[in-house]
């Protein structure tokens, strides 16, 4: 199937005269511009399934990155648990490592694991989340098997505006968001500042089960230790308007944040501190053609009393990165847009180790890549056709020593990895009002982390042989949106089948002395995605489901982790009365049919949580309560063949990764204020 | 976590009686612990004759041992983000839970355990200070032996426990454990503790660095055997052999350069004196390992089997069960269990029994009714 689907697209791509026989072709009314800085997707006419939420008012709750993206179909987020833990995101069962993450087009993967922690980017300082499930413009790289998901931060809308929220609530979390912007003067300069800080004792109580699950008698309720944060994000923004709306954008950032490191509910680490520190600067030209970014992050873990982590540790790590890409986009005759986008980037990764400092590793990694895309329109706009082949040439360079192998020391290994990654697809607007099908087909792939590669921790130990896993990913749907129709302010349907392989899959595999990754098997995700979602002037309920059969091509078992049902949906409303404002929201997300192992022995039930909020506006003001995990829904029974249990089902901790318990009811309460 | 695991796979066999006397066990099936090392295992069940696999009989932790007593098993757990620190028993047969399973303490890592003749348990204790008490009556933990007065960390790195008659021998790796990789201080040490005071009364000085593993005792001698990597370089250590009587060590009787520059990752000796030992290539990322036979007089066989051999147990019909952890396109397919006649030193096998997860490296197989 994946050779001859494989074959059939580079044919296409191939055929000289297979678009010049197309009949009345004309340029698509599309905008030749950077998708990173672009105006928003529209989902119906874009061909990639892309969900676009909307963010704008997160300073009104208290809300992280992963919560929201959990509200898109065909995305699973997992946490270590609470606000500000370590997050990871999938789209349509791939690994976090497999989700190419951006902040306004800015690549914040970092070479070093390759998967992004969503608890160190930013939800507030965002006007809008794109998601892109299972192909992504080109322009957002190859390392998408999952997808991409593109943050753009609050845009510059020329009018003024300030705001301000304090937000408190459960577990010593609080919050504070300022924002300003405008545009002074002539109005040739416009300008944008975020700041937030958000922090948290973390100090939730959960059913730890002392490290035994199956003797629910030895149970007690537990205080989560070390679980604290603090954190601020900073972001601003220049523009100057040109002549011809041209925009130049110059936008820096700047994160930090440090954290207690829990470790597992039955032994509690007490000491195990991680911080964070990460600034950047990004700048578009040319209506956003041009874009360059440079960015900076530190890490510094510390464990100074040799808890669960093993021995005593004080890590620093640096990543530096950078890279530039232009657009040069040409309508070629009346039909064809044509579109060559080079890129340049690098990364370079240190870590120094004060307590062991001979085992210092570092890597250094190049990478260009050219995009050449076509947009071709048929029918009047009807049907629209996006062929694109984007090559990535990468270089890296890391240590060839490994003292867990007991090997010598030598130059530094390089290695080069050449990655095309086509991709063709197409949206056919049909002759049903509104109705939009989809279809997509691309090749995406994964490069092996410096980790991956380079590991020298002692039981870690990395395979410089590695090669990248790749996916062959296809998807068809049909979307049907109207806006603005009668009491509908917008009505929304969605449906969609996807499915993808990926092949040479890199898994940790445990030996005697050191476990080492290798490139073994390859896994198949097939599903199906719905979206619905209604608006009137004053109401709105949105609600998706997704189903997702992911497994082992070998074994045929579910893959560990990715929930085979979830749905999420949510209503809200706001009516007047008098001159204020009295509003609320219900959410509630179910997911289904998780497995804890990979041979699925281990089966959790079906988890449900409900949260609910109230609102208030008054002129400026909002003030809103909210209570999440309504129902306190803590723990759970799960089978456990065999043990002294009742019946053999044992309680425990809800838990996304094993031996880290999810937080129970919380209320926030925020009060904002807005010009 | 997982790096701690990984320090923690220590060499094993099994089929022990219960002060470790090699033996022939009984039964009809193999049940063996199955792990990735990352999720909870379980244990499957293989028939002696027809080697079908019944899958998830008994649910584990991620890092498992079994260990077989008399007419019961216990489930040591290790160390794992869900199920550690603890110990279950069962009975043999039908894998009925006895009770609960015991805490041993936070962070206590139990690896091996003798039953008392109070009928109490004792569990060696890697990370905790010594060896801990457990009351298999009321399952509960009801004390704790301390012996960090042997490692100036607290912690003496207990990996082996045995029993013979009132005196228990804990068998010490003595790591420095402020270090990320665990270093052995120095040669290991055994601490003798007498049952009657619950109090340390002597020791043994080890000749070589890092003992890992069950003990095994050598068959009409009052000595007992046990393996010792040292770094893991496949330069030094070997199996060494001492004399509990005496309270000496008697040096290696299986030495590294015997193996061609390997460490031993499991082994065991029959009734009749012939040993089975897997040796693993320190310079193999994939853990590459041999089985070989060994007399105790230290003559080491080419190898028998080759690829990645693991942990070794002895089935009631005098053939070796051996763990093949797999490597390579899917470590899923390719693991098993290989099983080779003694007799005629022949794989019955063409493949490894394939199981569901991979087998664990040692102290994963007991043989039950």
């Amino acid at each position: 199937m994946r050779p001859l689907a494989l074959a059939l697209l580079l044919g296409i791509l191939a055929s000289p005269g297979w678009a010049a026989a197309q009949q009345e072709l004309r340029v698509p009314a599309v905008e030749v511009e950077d998708t990173r800085l672009g105006d928003q997707p529209a989902p119906t006419e874009v061909t990639p399934f892309v969900t676009v939420i909307d963010v704008r008012g997160a300073e009104e709750r208290v809300r992280s990155l992963a919560e929201t993206l959990a509200e898109s179909a065909g995305t699973s987020v997992r946490s270590l648990g609470g606000l500000g833990a370590y997050s990871a995101v999938s789209i349509r069962g791939s690994s976090s490592a497999e989700v190419a993450v951006f902040l306004d087009g800015v690549p914040m993967s970092r070479g070093m694991l390759g998967s992004v922690d969503l608890s160190v980017l930013p939800l507030d300082a965002l006007d809008r989340i794109e998601v892109y499930r299972g192909q992504a413009p080109p322009e957002l790289g190859g390392q998408a098997i999952g997808g991409a998901i593109n943050l753009v931060t609050r845009r510059e809308r020329g009018a003024a505006a300030t705001s301000a929220s304090l937000s408190l609530g459960s577990f010593g979390t609080r919050k504070i968001d300022l924002y300003r912007a405008a545009r002074p003067g002539t109005g040739i300069w416009e300008y944008s500042a975020f700041l937030s800080y958000l922090g948290s004792e973390g100090d939730f109580s959960f059913r730890n089960g002392n490290g035994t699950t199956q003797n629910p008698a030895d149970d007690f309720t537990d205080q989560r230790q070390n679980n604290d944060f603090n954190q601020i994000d900073a972001h601003a923004a220049v523009v100057r308007h040109g002549a011809g709306g041209d925009q130049l954008r110059v936008a820096g950032h700047s994160f930090w944040k440090d954290q207690g490191v829990p470790g597992t509910d039955h032994a509690t680490v007490t000491a195990a501190h991680l911080s964070t520190l990460r600034a950047g600067v990004d700048l578009k030209a040319w209506s956003g053609r041009l874009g360059a970014y440079a960015l900076a992050e530190r890490r510094h873990f510390t464990d100074p009393i040799a808890s669960e982590f093993g021995g005593v540790m004080d890590l620093t790590d640096w990543s530096e990165a950078g890279g530039a890409s232009v657009r040069l986009a040409r309508a070629l005759g009346t039909h064809h847009l044509v579109a060559l986008t080079p890129e340049l980037a690098a990364e370079h990764f240190a870590e120094s180790d004060e307590v062991s400092p001979q085992r210092s590793p570092h890597a250094l990694r190049v990478q260009g890549a050219l995009t050449a895309a076509d947009s071709i329109a048929l029918f009047g706009d009807a049907l629209l056709i996006e062929p694109a082949v984007r090559i990535d040439a990468y270089r890296t360079t890391g240590p060839r020593a490994s003292l867990a192998l007991a090997m010598p020391e030598g130059a530094d290994l390089e290695r080069a990895d050449v990655v095309p990654s086509p991709r063709l697809g197409v949206r056919w607007r049909t002759p049903l009002r509104d109705l939009s099908a989809k279809a997509n087909l691309g090749r995406y792939f994964r490069l092996p982390s410096f980790y991956d590669l380079y590991a020298n921790l002692g039981y870690f130990v990395g395979r410089p042989d590695l090669v990248p896993e790749q996916s062959l990913n296809w998807d068809l749907g049909l979307l049907w949106e109207r806006r603005g129709a009668g009491r509908w302010a917008r009505v929304l349907v969605e449906a969609d089948y996807f499915e993808s392989r990926t092949d040479d899959l890199i898994v940790y595999t445990p030996g005697f002395r050191f476990t080492s990754p290798i490139n073994a098997g390859s896994t198949t995700a097939r599903g199906l995605e719905s979206a619905l979602a209604l608006a009137t002037a004053r109401a709105a309920l949105t609600a998706n489901y997704t189903f997702l059969d992911l497994r082992y091509d070998d074994t045929d078992m579910h893959v560990a982790g990715r929930p085979v049902h979830e749905a999420f949906a949510r209503l809200e409303g706001e009516w007047p009365l008098g001159r204020v404002g009295i509003g609320g929201y219900y959410e509630a997300r179910v997911s289904a049919g998780l497995y804890g192992d990979p041979a699925n022995t281990i089966e959790f039930p079906a988890r449900v949580f409900h949260a609910v909020g109230a609102r208030t506006r008054v002129g400026p003001w909002t003030l809103l309560f909210e209570i999440k995990n309504l129902l306190d829904a803590t723990d759970e029974l799960v089978f456990r063949a065999h043990s002294a249990c009742p019946d053999s089902m044992c309680r425990s901790a809800i838990e996304d990764f094993g031996g880290y318990p999810l937080p129970g009811r919380a209320w926030f309460v925020t009060l904002t204020w807005k010009e | 976590m997982i790096r701690e695991l990984m320090a923690l796979l220590v060499l094993v066999v099994v089929g022990c009686g219960d002060a470790n006397h090699p033996g022939t066990p009984a039964g009809n099936a193999a049940l063996v612990a199955l792990t990735d090392y990352m999720t909870p295992g379980h244990a499957a069940r293989i028939d002696l004759h027809s080697f079908a696999v019944t899958d998830n009989v008994l649910a584990l932790g991620e890092d498992s041992a079994l260990k077989a007593v008399g007419d019961r098993l216990f489930v040591i757990n290790e160390f794992g983000a869900t199920d550690a620190d603890n110990v279950a028993a069962f009975a043999m047969a039908g894998l009925r839970a006895m009770g609960m399973q015991t805490s041993t303490g936070r962070g206590s890592d139990p690896q091996d355990l003798v039953v008392g003749p109070d009928g109490k348990l004792y569990l060696a204790e890697l990370e905790g200070p010594g060896i801990a008490v457990v009351n298999p009556e009321v399952t509960s933990m009801i004390g704790e032996i301390s012996l960090s007065s042997l490692d100036p960390d607290g912690k003496p790195n207990l990996v082996a426990i045995y029993r013979k008659g009132n005196l228990l021998y804990a068998f010490c790796a003595l790591w420095d454990d402020t270090q990320q990789l665990k270093p052995p201080r120095g040669p290991g040490k055994i601490a003798i503790v007498d049952l009657a005071t619950q109090a340390m009364v002597g020791s043994i000085d080890m000749m070589a660095q890092n003992p890992a593993g069950w003990v095994h005792e050598e068959p009409g001698t009052p000595n007992v055997l046990v393996a010792a990597v040292e770094d893991y370089s496949g330069q030094k250590g070997g199996i060494e052999r001492v004399d509990l009587q005496a309270r000496v060590s008697r040096g290696l009787m299986v030495t590294a350069q015997a193996l061609g520059g390997r460490y031993v990752s499991d082994f065991l000796v029959t009734a009749s004196g012939d040993g089975f030992l897997s040796a693993v290539d320190p310079a193999s990322t994939e853990g590459a390992s041999n089985l070989h036979s060994f007399t105790l007089g230290g003559q080491v066989s080419p190898p028998v089997l080759s690829g990645h051999a693991a942990g070794l147990a002895l089935d009631p019909l005098n053939r070796l069960w051996v763990v093949d952890r797999g490597y390579g396109a899917s470590a899923a397919t390719q693991s098993g269990l290989r099983v080779v006649d003694l007799a005629t030193r022949r794989e019955l096998s063409a493949q490894p029994i394939h199981t569901s997860l991979p087998p664990r490296f040692w102290g994963g197989i007991v043989f039950v009714p």
